[in-house]
């Protein structure tokens, strides 16, 4: 950890060699985040190229050094949804069918959480919930922090999504 | 429990130029770091040559005052660029009315070109700067657009975010947007920010995206009062009868219990009692505000556990939602979906809701977490 600390304030005081020696570990997580938003290589390298240049850029407004991997993911997750956002404009983000939920809810969902459905089937915010829970295993309060959301709304916003999963499942199911 | 998504995410292939781009990224930010300051200050040895060049300029503008005036309607269209002068950073130069009109434009655009009907839409912006023109307002700003329906509440079901130019006309005492332009997509991104845009503002523009938290939290107390609002209005339209009772009573073997499950938490007190019985005592928990008690009447079920305690008591009043809404839930009828699991059918102002219940290892019924769905 110190020698983290050690290369984010040396990257602050502008050297891009530090600075890249502690992102260079995260990378390879970024890009993977990025790809699970973008569903493409081409997109998701955009979305890392755009991670390292906010990130260096505005290294100086990191004030815990230790929090640099964190900081980091939220500015993917920011980078990523305003890179859909910017590409799509005006969108439908999801269609009429997903508004009639099923009542019925198994938490069992997270057992057969695929990464094809977590890609296709949930919307940028189920997404990030879902990532930092299940990829970076973070916390609901963590996740609140990282996202700037109330606690509660992080709660509700990965059972929606586990919702949406299960429902997704059933309808496999049936048509296998 | 996500051990399949994990490794899924993990086996995401990692291309080869990933270094390449990473050190594209940071060269960019540094070279935009090392940039000149554009107003560099004067320093005392400097000083003489630019109060030369001061002076010369300052002659030049006399001899030529009468050519500058002719040019100076067109002065906007002759080099392609805005006059610094006439801006005003903020939105000091917008009244409510003016933010009000351009919200109403914004939301009436998007309107005219979605497919989809939605219940609500909301718009807000951050303003950079305005130009101000006689009776016409520029207003440089990002715009934040989202729609929803009452029946999925604050998900969103449009949404739109991105760098807007807005002219205002001040029209007989009222404003009137004559203008829109908003930024291009993809590689034209960046250069149509720029011709929309004073330079001074692009650069808080193009890092907007990295910043637009406080417009989400501005959209969802616009929509968190609006569903306040329909809650208000339902609650007024429903008959007085069922407005007096704000909550269910416990009936003697539920208050027995719900009375000696405080006191020690032991989930025995609790034996014998069905899911609606339960459900009731978590509700009326809720109304109390005992939520601690709350928390132990949730699942002990390990897999099913989705926070601590400690966790739960940190939850904020605000989220945790009214529960008189459920006050209907001993009218309800519970549904097994598993030898353990079921759910309590209930309406909620004529919606049909699920409350989700678990039974535990010793054939206890327990709340699940988050159990309305």
């Amino acid at each position: 950890m110190n020698r983290i600390i050690r290369l984010v304030k040396k990257a602050q005081q502008g050297d891009d060699q530090a600075f890249l020696k502690i992102f260079q570990q995260h990378q390879e997580d970024i890009y993977r985040m990025a790809f699970v938003y973008m569903k493409n290589q081409e997109d998701a390298l955009d979305v890392v190229q755009e991670v390292a240049y906010q990130s260096f850029k505005n290294i100086n407004t990191l004030k815990k050094p230790e929090y640099f991997k964190t900081w980091l993911m939220k500015i993917t997750i920011n980078c990523a949804i305003n890179t859909i956002n910017k590409n799509k404009k005006v969108v439908q983000l999801k269609s009429k069918y997903e508004e009639y939920m099923s009542a019925e809810v198994d938490e069992n969902i997270p057992l057969s959480l695929s990464l094809q459905d977590v890609m296709e089937c949930l919307q940028e915010d189920e997404k990030s919930v879902v990532l930092l829970r299940f990829y970076q295993t973070y916390t609901f309060k963590e996740i609140s922090q990282s996202l700037e959301i109330p606690l509660g709304t992080a709660k509700s916003i990965l059972y929606r999504a586990l919702q949406k999963l299960r429902k997704r499942l059933e309808e496999v199911e049936f048509h296998e | 429990m996500s051990e399949r998504l994990k490794k899924e995410i993990e086996k995401i292939d990692i291309p080869i130029n990933l270094d390449d781009i990473v050190q594209k990224g940071v060269q960019r930010a540094k070279l935009e770091n090392q940039k000149p300051n554009p107003q560099p200050v004067v320093s005392k040895h400097q000083f003489k040559p630019y109060l030369i060049s001061l002076i010369a300029v300052a002659v030049l503008a006399l001899l030529l005052f009468p050519a500058f005036q002719s040019l100076d309607n067109e002065k906007e269209t002759i080099n392609g660029s805005i006059v610094q002068e006439q801006l005003n950073d903020g939105e000091t130069q917008l009244t409510e009315e003016m933010h009000q009109r351009i919200s109403d434009y914004i939301v009436w655009r998007y309107q005219q070109s979605e497919a989809q009907q939605t219940d609500v839409q909301f718009e807000v912006h951050k303003v950079y700067g305005t130009l101000q023109e006689g009776d016409a307002t520029t207003v440089y700003m990002w715009s934040y657009y989202n729609s929803f329906n009452l029946a999925s509440r604050n998900e969103e079901v449009t949404g739109a975010s991105l760098p807007v130019t807005v002219v205002l006309q001040n029209v007989a005492g009222e404003y009137k947007v004559i203008q829109y332009e908003e930024a291009q997509d993809g590689s034209l991104y960046v250069e149509s920010i720029k011709k929309m845009f004073p330079e001074k503002y692009v650069e808080e523009a193009l890092e907007q995206p990295g910043n637009i938290g406080e417009l989400q939290e501005e959209m969802q107390q616009k929509v968190t009062s609006w569903l306040n609002e329909q809650k208000d209005e339902s609650n007024q339209n429903s008959p007085a009868t069922e407005s007096e009772s704000t909550m269910f009573d416990l009936t003697g073997e539920e208050a027995k219990a719900y009375s000696e499950f405080q006191q020690d938490f032991n989930t025995e007190h609790l034996s014998g009692l069905s899911p609606i019985n339960i459900a009731k005592l978590y509700i009326f928990a809720g109304f109390e505000k005992k939520y601690n008690v709350q928390y132990a009447l949730y699942t002990d079920r390990e897999e099913y556990i989705m926070w601590s305690e400690e966790e739960d008591l940190k939850i904020p009043e605000s989220d945790r939602g009214n529960f008189e809404i459920y006050k209907n839930i001993d009218e309800g009828t519970f549904i097994e979906t598993s030898d353990h699991t079921g759910y309590i059918e209930f309406y909620i102002n004529e919606e049909l809701m699920g409350f989700q219940m678990i039974k535990n290892a010793d054939g206890i019924w327990q709340v699940s977490f988050m159990p309305i769905q």
